[in-house]
């Protein structure tokens, strides 16, 4: 009884966070692309490509360089642990990302478990390919803060699958006591 | 060992000795304070058999305010000796140790994997790894301190065959821990694991002689810097970048809106510690730092590399899901280095405060690229041939990618961060007449430079620059900030008094702008300016006290407003 109402409180704690955040301060969804225009951008690569005369550079940049790395860098900062669980690195700034809580920082254990969990198992294979094609979709907009909720989905699934296997630990109940004391902590420090 | 695989290797050493000689005492265009601080160091030991400070052969360098590890300087000696004291001698030695440690790190897969294939595949990953790269190509301990932990983890696996590797293992252990601040937490942690791993075998009868021997060789290398565990010289690096350390409300995400009285529960110091030290954790395994930014210094990285190249993720997570899939046996060793190395490496470098340094957390690169290669291994194994075409190809296209950015972008976006200029400024210095006084503006501190490019006697310089007796050299930690080598003092501008003097004096184009040269009646002397020929790094100026003076009296005399000291000059004399 009392572990599966720790399992029901770690599973709440779990998906409150990020919706509430969502609620308690609204992100301004904006739809546009990355295939902007960007002047000082365009300037700095085309100063980049003087430095170099020879035909190597051919190879590596070309005019859709500036759209293949503002891709690269989003799918990079959606695949990004740090994102999910500590609103990014200490002493960083990352440009359109927002810092929002996602998931209180010490449920990030049960990633852990989730993805070894899917991997020996085999299991989940349409929760992953459902994130994987998320985040390459979400990829494609300027600022992903707010369009990048859909991918909360199969994330708290494969969170809660870990924690499932975490539970069946011997000291699953201990674990699942210290994530709620964590995790009651963060949620107040979100609030005030 | 069939021909082909000795032909490959063959070449991919010749690559990576190629990778990391080429143009190594030019690229990085520049020569970084703390370069200069370890090869001038190694000159004074050289010269007088004390370093810079007067210390005899210390265990510790002092440096900056802080200490350095004692390995690298003690190993440039001989190469002084031979080749004499440049750039390139200087960073021989880094690329030296690069090639050694790629040469044991094939030696060790090879031995713990059973398997040659993967030894070529993850050497070969190694060699092209701009993580590794920029620490070969540059003189820092770090990458002394990789090679030596190589070195000794393939002694510990060869002792299976020999028991006396225990005792080379030892004490190549303790030169890597010696070697760089960060290895005296993960070396210890390693041997620690490797020890649990296999105490049955350690500890049998036949074993324990050597394993005695080679802890007993151990604690006396490490007996004198033993005696400094406790002194602020040994804590000093810990002591000023720990999060350990760091008062409650300076720690990430600190929130300010709780009063004391709930600090003790909402601001919690060991949650905040916790979750800090997690997230910088993290970010050591993070997608987007491995394979988009890389170490945010710019004297750790190349510009537009990452450390690791972008095509490497899938293998890479092919890799990880191999390693917790695997129950082959013959893999289980491999995959149990790899696991101790990917979780002790970034732990030094997590109770800093910056993420993903890469430098502290070199080490590091050995478990990611052995799982880049397992993932490699897999494909090929399931592809077959195909696979050998797309992996050159891969190669040849980071090879392109090395290029650029090794050669061409990082001396154009880089040099200041490698302090390219001071070669040329004790060149301009050189050409004025040795009476002449010379001061330097010392907001970078270039005295080690200077010391370096004009190989100052270090006698002479240790006479005239006393900052601590050997007594207080590990415990006394106030600097001298004035420095004087001959007719130059390096320290900061006195705006009162120095410009009544007839002197030289060299700052930074902060220090004399256009503005400062008109109101001050300076002449230019020279000015050196950055390789993208807009950046001005380094302006001399000779001061005109008389000039200076008789500006002041007009300007008093007649009310003027104007600042140009020269057009007033020219107006009324």
């Amino acid at each position: 009884m009392l572990k599966k109402l720790s399992f029901g409180l770690v599973v709440t704690l779990v998906l409150a966070m990020w919706p509430l955040s969502l609620w308690l301060n609204p992100p301004k969804i904006s739809w546009e692309t990355i295939f902007y225009k960007d002047k000082t951008e365009e300037l700095k690569f085309l100063e980049k490509l003087s430095l170099d005369t020879s035909f190597i550079k051919k190879f590596y940049y070309n005019k859709t360089t500036l759209i293949q790395d503002r891709y690269f860098k989003n799918v990079m900062v959606l695949t990004d642990l740090n994102n999910y669980f500590f609103q990014m690195h200490p002493r960083e700034d990352v440009p359109n990302v927002d810092y929002r809580i996602k998931y209180f920082y010490l449920s990030i254990i049960l990633l852990i478990f989730g993805i070894i969990d899917s991997i020996k198992n085999k299991q989940n294979k349409k929760v992953w390919l459902l994130l994987v094609a998320e985040i390459l979709v979400v990829s494609f907009f300027r600022k992903i803060d707010g369009i990048d909720f859909i991918i909360y989905f199969p994330l708290s699934a494969i969170m809660i699958d870990g924690l499932k296997s975490i539970n069946k630990l011997k000291g699953g109940g201990l674990i699942n006591l210290i994530l709620i004391m964590v995790g009651l902590f963060e949620l107040v420090r979100m609030m005030i | 060992m069939k021909y082909k695989n000795i032909l490959i290797l063959i070449l991919i050493i010749v690559l990576a000795v190629y990778l990391r000689f080429w143009q190594l005492g030019t690229t990085p265009k520049g020569f970084y304070l703390d370069e200069a601080a370890l090869g001038y160091n190694a000159w004074s030991i050289l010269e007088t058999g004390k370093d810079e400070f007067g210390k005899s052969w210390p265990m510790l360098f002092r440096s900056f305010g802080d200490f350095k590890a004692p390995i690298y300087v003690y190993l440039l000696i001989p190469i002084y000796k031979i080749l004499g004291m440049s750039v390139w001698s200087t960073r021989l030695l880094s690329a030296i140790m690069g090639v050694i440690g790629i040469i044991f790190f094939y030696l060790l897969i090879k031995k713990i994997s059973q398997s040659q294939k993967l030894a070529v595949l993850t050497t070969m990953l190694l060699v092209i790894s701009p993580w590794h790269l920029i620490f070969c190509r540059t003189s820092y301990e770090t990458n002394v301190a990789l090679s030596f932990l190589i070195i000794s983890l393939w002694c510990f696996y060869k002792s299976k065959e020999k028991r006396w590797w225990l005792i080379i293992s030892g004490l190549m252990a303790t030169l890597s821990f010696l070697s760089y601040h960060s290895e005296r937490v993960i070396v210890p942690l390693i041997f620690l694991g490797l020890f649990l791993r296999h105490r049955k075998n350690l500890l049998e009868k036949k074993n324990i002689k050597y394993l005695l021997i080679s802890v007993g060789l151990v604690i006396v290398v490490l007996l004198p810097t033993i005696k400094l565990f406790t002194s602020p010289g040994f804590l000093s690096r810990l002591n000023s970048l720990s999060i350990l350390a760091k008062p409650t409300e300076t720690l990430w995400n600190y929130n300010q809106k709780f009063d004391d009285k709930n600090n003790i529960l909402f601001n919690n110091r060991y949650l905040l510690i916790s979750r800090q030290f997690l997230s910088l954790y993290t970010s050591y395994f993070s997608p987007r730092y491995l394979f988009d930014l890389g170490d945010p210094g710019p004297r750790n990285s190349f510009p537009d590399l990452a450390t690791f190249f972008g095509w490497q993720l899938p293998f890479l997570i092919i890799g990880i899901i191999f390693w917790i899939k695997n129950k082959d046996k013959k893999c289980k060793e491999l995959l149990f280095l790899t696991a101790i190395l990917l979780l002790i490496s970034p732990i030094p470098s997590s109770i800093t405060q910056d993420p993903y340094s890469s430098i502290r957390a070199l080490p590091m690169v050995m478990p990611w690229m052995i799982l880049v290669g397992l993932g490699m291994k897999q494909m090929k194994k399931k592809f077959g041939g195909w696979m050998k075409i797309l992996y050159f190809g891969l190669i040849i296209w980071s090879l392109g990618r090395i290029y650029l950015s090794v050669f061409k972008f990082n001396d154009y976006y880089r040099f200041g961060a490698w302090d390219y200029g001071t070669e040329r400024l004790v060149n301009e210095i050189k050409k004025i007449d040795s009476n002449t006084p010379i001061l330097i503006d010392t907001r970078a501190e270039p005295y080690s430079q200077f010391l370096f490019f004009t190989k100052t006697d270090p006698k002479t310089y240790q006479e005239n620059n006393l900052e601590v007796d050997e007594k207080n050299y590990y415990t006394e930690m106030q600097r001298n900030k004035i420095k004087k080598i001959g007719n130059v003092t390096f320290r900061q501008i006195d705006w009162n008094n120095d410009l009544t003097k007839n002197q030289i004096i060299v700052g930074d184009n902060l220090t004399f702008g256009e503005e400062a040269i008109k109101e001050h009646c300076f002449s230019k002397i020279f000015e050196i300016k950055g390789l993208d020929n807009k950046t001005i790094l380094f302006t001399g100026i000779k001061t005109n006290p008389m000039e200076k003076n008789r500006f002041n009296e007009i300007k008093k005399k007649f009310k003027i407003e104007s600042n140009d000291c020269w057009e007033i000059n020219r107006k009324y004399f």
